[in-house]
């Protein structure tokens, strides 16, 4: 039997499936991280970065008695509603600080909104800009400067204070994502695609996963204990993305078949980031004290599954119920929060726990489906602007561990992409032409790697992931850099028209 | 169905609380957001399922947040409570900007006798007769509270309590306003008395507070107690029609995006506003005011509040529900109930007559008393204030005040929406 064959009767589920394994595998191996005792080393749950975990750079040239004031003791462990009032009470800040905060964040919130409106993708088109954290680099500058304690708008209080961000965004991509996952699609894919996605991400995921995780692994957060295969299979999902702009990539005139093609790939691609994150966040759990729920990973795994497919039916009949009017407004926040919520709350990966409850809803018949995509649509770019913002404000550039990443990233991205897409090209799987296959080497990072790294930072809290905000940005606007130069030297690889990839 | 989805929701909230049953440890990110989403969708459907029963939606917003609240079946932690009350500030500034939105001078002038009438004899008279009684309580040993209180120790308590319990609810009178679509004379006379009787409690409960520390040795001056209502008075006036103008200006040419505007806005003005003293509400009312009566953009504020404001509203009763202290009720509940009667004789008596005074129709002596029964965040605030004031007896006599509003909160919403219908002013605005 040939491997044509073999691909041919174990289709798309199965090999997802065994893509599951092998990841759940890898996660097993790397095991939850050293169990503590309760109460040693404990933390409140949040996802501020610990005082001992602040860099050294906020100290000023290393003085760690300059180091801000902490915005929780260093053993603080909250115990009830007396360590909340303890903990505010350390938050607080001056007013003047508190004011100019509030206004800062207001103009940043104003800001990723007005980016997202038409307009302003209209002049990114003609900017030759194809990639979400291109057009966005300006907010991760603009977080990095809200963040200097001379600005002082993105403080550690801040972060705190606007940490329900994290969760519900992360929902609402998750929804939106989810909500562009016609299952019909599934049944009109050309032969192998399956085959050809798992091989175009298991590659660059399998080669990034390994890269990184030896630079990670000799960091010495790994040796105090961190769990850097978490890491590492993080940014293996996030660099297995593609953007939806590929079709574009290459062919200054692509046929519709082509770009629909292409546009599939890449939505399958998706749903395996997506697999990924659903995998860490059950397998890597938090190890918080007062947690009741102490299961296996596989066991959250099931939960994660639940949860979606439970959320998602119930908001089925929420919608069914009341799908017009001022109280439809009502209902989609109210459900994506309840959602992503629920999600965060569990310490599941809200991205992946929407997701099932969007495909679930878009895949069940309703009249509703179109007003919920706009709107879910409609807020997704800005929602990408702000996290932008946020990884600018979590970014800790003078820490070379992340620029050592971004390199590996960047490398092994490539090559694992080459790799698996000219295995799929030459066993003909998925259908792929030479230029489609091209287009999808050097097409630029898909914008969900944004949220996979955000994900993380809702999840952990660890200096950990300010390096994977500075691998996962940086090595987005690296190879984008590379495409920009090709596209310079090779005519027709002017991305025209190019197409945002949100 | 609604009754149905209303117990899954419930259910699937449950499991997620046992995952983290720990007081402090639901106060993340996540929970706020679990929270929000629950309160948003279950304060939907039980403001639906009370409107087919003949209630105010409000009340069901309400009802969702009591029971889902800390105190009846802790779905929603006291830490969570304290998170989403950042949409306190936004829903009390929108309020304030409808309410001012419907101060249109040209229909209030001749209702404005019947308003400064029914304010004065009405909300002053039960501030003085509330506080009659408190004392009256205080005398008989009736408070445990007073019980060391000497007799001008007891005037003071009685006047600050007096004062905090008379306080009314312009968000209550300007939601079911919008709930039954009323307007006329009636609707428009109590949003006009329950504004400026806002202002009246708060001055007098300034001075009376001032009055108490000077009794009681608390640190006090009278210059500085004026200069702070000055500021925050008059700075909010002029604040307020900064705002207007700037709200004014967008609306007249950017005209887009408008409900998430002014709900932006809403948002600066609750969290800058308070903190520098000025009084988030007074700041919207006077922007409100502005624009319904000095630009030709009002009509066009009203529809923006109109789109963006549902969200809001349901989160503010719902997390007002939650806070209430039902528990109060089973300690102070029987005293509680002896001064919503006083309160409620109060004002139906006091209005009927200033009504009467003043030369008002029928619908407004007869009705306009029920509107000023409604009760909500500005009591609790003062009856916060006043517990930090006073320490040592403070927190007992904010239980009182508390379950006085938990009593109001539940039962003026449902009479007032009766007394609309039977006027014949529900639905009006709709005919107009």
């Amino acid at each position: 039997m040939t491997s044509q064959h073999f691909v041919k009767r174990w289709h798309i589920p199965l090999i997802v499936g065994l893509w599951i394994g092998v990841s759940v595998l890898a996660a097993q191996s790397a095991g939850p991280g050293p169990q503590r005792p309760a109460g040693q080393g404990t933390r409140p749950v949040t996802n501020l970065p610990l005082p001992s975990e602040l860099p050294p750079a906020e100290a000023g040239n290393g003085d760690v008695s300059k180091l801000p004031s902490p915005p929780w003791p260093a053993d603080a462990e909250l115990s009830g509603e007396a360590s909340l009032g303890r903990l505010r009470s350390q938050l607080e800040l001056p007013t003047s600080s508190v004011i100019k905060a509030i206004l800062g964040f207001v103009a940043l919130l104003a800001l990723a909104y007005l980016a997202g409106k038409p307009q302003v993708r209209t002049i990114e088109e003609k900017l030759g800009i194809t990639h979400l954290v291109t057009a966005g680099f300006l907010f991760v500058l603009l977080g990095l400067a809200a963040r200097h304690p001379a600005v002082g708008i993105l403080s550690d209080s801040v972060l705190y204070e606007i940490s329900p961000i994290l969760p519900l965004g992360l929902g609402w991509i998750g929804f939106a994502i989810g909500f562009r996952f016609d299952a019909h699609l599934l049944n009109r894919l050309p032969p192998n695609t399956g085959a050809a996605v798992f091989l175009a991400t298991a590659m660059p995921f399998a080669l990034i996963l390994g890269g990184c995780a030896i630079i990670l692994f000799l960091s010495p957060e790994s040796l105090a204990g961190q769990p850097f295969m978490r890491d590492a299979l993080l940014l293996g999902a996030a660099g297995a993305m593609t953007a939806r702009s590929a079709p574009y990539v290459f062919e200054r005139e692509s046929s519709q078949e082509s770009v629909t093609r292409v546009a599939r790939f890449v939505q399958l691609e998706q749903v395996a980031g997506i697999l990924g994150l659903m995998l860490v966040a059950a397998y890597f759990r938090p190890q918080d004290v007062g947690v009741a729920w102490q299961l296996p990973g596989t066991a959250w795994l099931f939960i994660t599954m639940g949860v979606g497919t439970t959320v998602g039916m119930f908001v089925y009949a929420t919608l069914a119920k009341i799908n017009s009017g001022p109280q439809f407004s009502v209902v989609l926040l109210g459900s994506v929060c309840f959602a992503a919520g629920m999600a965060s709350f569990l310490r599941l990966s809200p991205v992946a726990v929407c997701f099932i409850a969007g495909v679930l809803l878009v895949n069940f018949p309703s009249e509703w489906r179109d007003p919920v995509r706009s709107v879910l649509e409609r807020l997704e770019r800005p929602i990408y602007f702000l996290f932008l913002t946020i990884a600018g404000a979590l970014w800790r550039v003078n820490e070379w561990q992340g620029w050592a990443l971004m390199a590996m990233f960047v490398v092994t991205r490539f090559l694992g992409k080459w790799l698996g897409l000219t295995l799929a090209y030459r066993q003909d799987y998925g259908a792929l032409t030479d230029d489609e296959r091209r287009s999808l080497i050097i097409a630029p990072m898909g914008a969900l790697s944004i949220a996979i790294a955000m994900n993380a930072q809702d999840l952990y809290s660890s200096r950990t992931v300010s390096w994977i905000v500075t691998a996962v940005i940086g090595g987005a606007i690296v190879n984008e850099l590379i495409l920009q130069v090709l596209a310079r030297r090779n005519r027709r690889l002017v991305p025209d028209p190019p197409v945002q990839e949100i | 169905m609604l009754v149905l989805l209303l117990v899954i929701l419930g259910g699937l909230m449950h499991a997620a609380r046992t995952f983290s049953p720990a007081p402090g440890l639901g106060t993340t990110g996540g929970a706020t957001v679990l929270a929000s989403g629950f309160l948003w969708l279950a304060g939907l459907f039980s403001g639906d399922l009370f409107k087919h029963i003949g209630f105010p939606r409000l009340t069901g917003y309400l009802i969702a947040g009591i029971l889902a609240g800390p105190r009846v079946l802790d779905l929603v932690s006291d830490g969570m409570v304290v998170n989403l009350r950042i949409f306190n500030g936004a829903a009390i500034a929108l309020i304030a900007l409808t309410a001012g939105m419907e101060l249109e001078f040209r229909f209030m002038r001749p209702l404005l006798r019947s308003v400064v009438s029914i304010t004065l004899l009405a909300v002053l008279g039960t501030m003085v007769l509330l506080s009659g009684g408190i004392y009256l309580a205080g005398r008989f040993d009736l408070l445990p509270f007073t019980a060391k209180a000497t007799e001008i120790q007891l005037i003071a308590i009685s006047l600050v309590l007096g004062v905090a319990m008379s306080a009314q609810s312009p968000a209550v009178v300007v939601a079911l306003r919008k709930e039954m679509d009323a307007d006329g004379p009636l609707t428009r006379t109590v949003l006009g008395v329950v504004v400026l009787a806002d202002l009246a409690v708060i001055l007098a409960f300034a001075f009376a507070s001032s009055f108490a520390k000077a009794v009681y040795g608390v640190k006090a001056d009278a210059l500085q107690t004026a200069g702070t209502l000055s500021w925050e008075i008059l700075g909010s006036g002029v604040v307020g029609v900064l705002i207007g103008i700037l709200v004014a200006a967008f609306l007249r040419n950017i005209r887009s995006d408008s409900g998430l505007f002014v709900v932006a806005v809403g948002f600066v003005v609750a969290e800058v506003g308070q903190r520098i003293q000025l009084d988030p509400l007074l700041i919207a009312l006077a922007a409100g005011i502005f624009v319904r009566n000095a630009t030709e953009v009002g009509d066009r504020l009203h529809d923006a509040i109109e789109t963006a404001s549902l969200p809001v509203y349901v989160a503010f009763f719902c997390v007002a529900g939650a806070a209430i202290h039902v528990d109060a009720l089973l300690v102070v509940g029987l005293p509680a109930l002896a001064f919503v009667l006083l309160r409620g004789c109060g004002f139906l008596g006091g209005a009927g007559v200033a009504a009467a005074i003043a030369g008002a129709p029928d619908v407004v002596r007869k009705y306009a008393g029920f509107g000023l029964l409604p009760q909500a965040g500005l009591a609790l605030a003062l009856a916060l204030i006043f517990a930090r004031t006073f320490p040592d007896f403070g927190e007992d006599a904010a239980a009182l005040i508390f379950a006085v509003v938990a009593i109001n909160e539940m039962i003026s919403p449902v009479l007032y929406k009766m007394m609309l219908a039977r006027s014949g002013e529900a639905g009006a605005a709709l005919r107009s």
